[in-house]
């Protein structure tokens, strides 16, 4: 069984504005990027292929995700799978490299004609299930408004500790 | 040292008229399949949009690569200058999710005469350029690619004339990147980390069937969906009885995955630098590519404890260094990949902490 959230259990201290900011991205890349490829990863039956590639751009989401809420700068974008398989999370899931590789079917043909998707979503659902909060779902109409709730909202918190809630731009305009 | 097949495929001209009607065809099956009627679309699209400029859709249904969660993804290309970011709007039509982005006219021009700046310079210039994209332009460069390949309700591709220059760049970018990772995974290997380097290669293979998908004509930039379009060239070539030696190197490092994530493989590094060296060579125009690596000047290094420093950087980049720097590694050519010793693998770690230099020249090149 991988524990979820081992960041938030654990409750260390951290500074406020990195609190805020990390937070405030990782929200987003789950409820934008993670949802996205989930979504590849449930209507992709056909394309194995797809859905194999799917896969590890969400293993890359995750380790993002996993080392902004250690406190620390995500690591760039080419080293995000490689240091996943090698090292595993510990902040978002605690999961080991060879955890990771069984939960996200990575022991099958690459480029074959079938692709294990169970494992990979039961993790990602869990991992919404647990989040704090629930995040809003962008991809069906009425998550639009609740995404435009939760940015005012995200305005108000960042201006709260000094931050402009525009350090999101970057990263809506990659979505 | 690359047969004449492959030649053929990377550098005859793209076929712009044929491509079209292809694309066409594939957003009316892809319409069809989802029970929506082009004109209405189009009329419902056009009483958000106004009625001037030009609405194409784009991504996997042009492509014919659409399942039943893909969104539609519409550019609409105006004539009115337009102020600010650009950040997709969504709309839902019933079921169907829809994103709409809008650009002016002017700016597409701008971006198709970039394109051709760089289509025109070195392998070094052409990366440059589109790294730098993002930052200094709209349209950036995948929804470029989105405008080139964008089809209109009506079935027609207007700026599918361009798709050989962005073919060009598309292909030389995925290169370098294939390139940039086959470094990542030696380096990798040479510290080690025999899980690591899967990730690396994977990412490098990936990239390198890009490279020939886009330097064919199959230029799309969605990471998701470079294995799918891999597979479906391969088996389109062993269906007609077509042998290519790269391909089959490409295939071979394909097979080679699983093993090496089990950690049941040797080096990868030999065979991942013949295939890129191949492909290098059948694309033309890249000339010799050497690599260089090389600590960041601007970075500090402050004693620690006897035997140990901390390499900082933006004061962001903290990495404690034991035993001094590494040497440095190059210029040398990619083949000297496979002679890293373990000293060497500390380069892995300063370039992940921001604080050393990954440079891929490639001399004697050339536009073609």
């Amino acid at each position: 069984m991988i524990r979820l959230f081992p960041e938030i259990q654990a409750g260390l201290p951290r500074d406020e504005k990195s609190s805020v900011e990390q937070w405030v991205i990782v929200a987003w890349l789950m409820a934008a990027e993670g949802r996205a490829y989930a979504e590849d990863l449930r209507g992709g039956g056909a394309q194995p292929q797809m859905q194999q590639a799917a896969k590890l751009r969400l293993l890359e989401v995750l380790s993002d995700v996993d080392t902004r809420l250690s406190g620390r700068r995500a690591p760039a974008d080419p080293h995000c799978l490689a240091l996943a398989l090698e090292y595993g999370l510990h902040h978002l899931i605690d999961a080991s490299g060879t955890e990771l590789i069984d939960v996200f079917g990575l022991g099958e043909e690459f480029g074959g004609e079938s692709c294990e998707v169970a494992g990979v979503l039961s993790l990602w659902e869990s991992l919404v299930r647990a989040f704090p909060g629930v995040l809003p779902d962008r991809l069906v109409a009425q998550g639009q408004r609740d995404m435009l709730r939760t940015f005012r909202t995200w305005a108000d918190l960042c201006r709260s500790v000094g931050l402009d809630v525009g350090l999101l731009g970057r990263y809506l305009k990659d979505a | 040292m690359m047969p004449s097949l492959a030649r053929e495929w990377l550098q005859s001209e793209i076929r712009a008229s044929d491509l079209a009607a292809t694309r066409a065809g594939n957003v009316e099956t892809f319409l069809a399949s989802r029970g929506i009627e082009p004109e209405r679309l189009e009329r419902d699209m056009r009483r958000r949009l106004g009625r001037a400029g030009t609405l194409l859709l784009t991504s996997s249904p042009v492509h014919g690569l659409a399942n039943e969660t893909s969104d539609l993804d519409f550019i609409h290309v105006q004539d009115d200058a337009i102020e600010g970011e650009r950040i997709s709007t969504k709309v839902f039509d019933g079921t169907h999710h829809l994103e709409v982005v809008s650009f002016s006219g002017e700016e597409v021009e701008s971006a198709f005469a970039h394109l051709r700046r760089l289509a025109q310079g070195s392998p070094e210039s052409i990366v440059a350029g589109v790294t730098s994209w993002d930052a200094l332009r709209e349209p950036r460069r995948k929804q470029t690619e989105r405008i080139v390949n964008g089809v209109t309700l009506s079935g027609s591709a207007p700026y599918l004339e361009h798709l050989g220059t962005l073919s060009r760049v598309w292909a030389c970018a995925s290169l370098h990147t294939a390139i940039e990772q086959i470094v990542y995974m030696a380096l990798a290997e040479a510290a080690g980390e025999l899980r690591g380097r899967v990730g690396y290669a994977v990412n490098g293979l990936l990239y390198l069937m890009d490279a020939v998908l886009s330097r064919t004509g199959d230029v799309y930039t969605t990471r998701k969906w470079y294995l799918l379009r891999w597979n479906r060239f391969a088996r389109t070539l062993q269906q007609n009885g077509e042998r290519d030696p790269m391909v089959e190197g490409i295939e071979s490092l394909r097979d080679g995955v699983t093993c090496a994530l089990r950690g049941s493989r040797g080096s990868l590094v030999l065979e991942y630098v013949t295939v890129a060296s191949a492909v290098a060579a059948a694309m033309g125009g890249i000339g010799r590519t050497q690599i260089e690596l090389t600590l960041d000047a601007d970075a500090r290094i402050l004693p620690f404890l006897p035997h140990a420093s901390l390499r900082l950087r933006d004061a962001a980049g903290a990495l404690v260094e034991t035993g001094g720097s590494p040497q440095p590694i190059g210029p040398m050519d990619l083949s000297g990949l496979a002679g890293l010793g373990h000293d060497q693998s500390a380069w892995l770690r300063l370039l992940r902490a921001d604080t050393a230099r990954l440079l891929i020249s490639h001399s004697g090149a050339g536009a073609e």
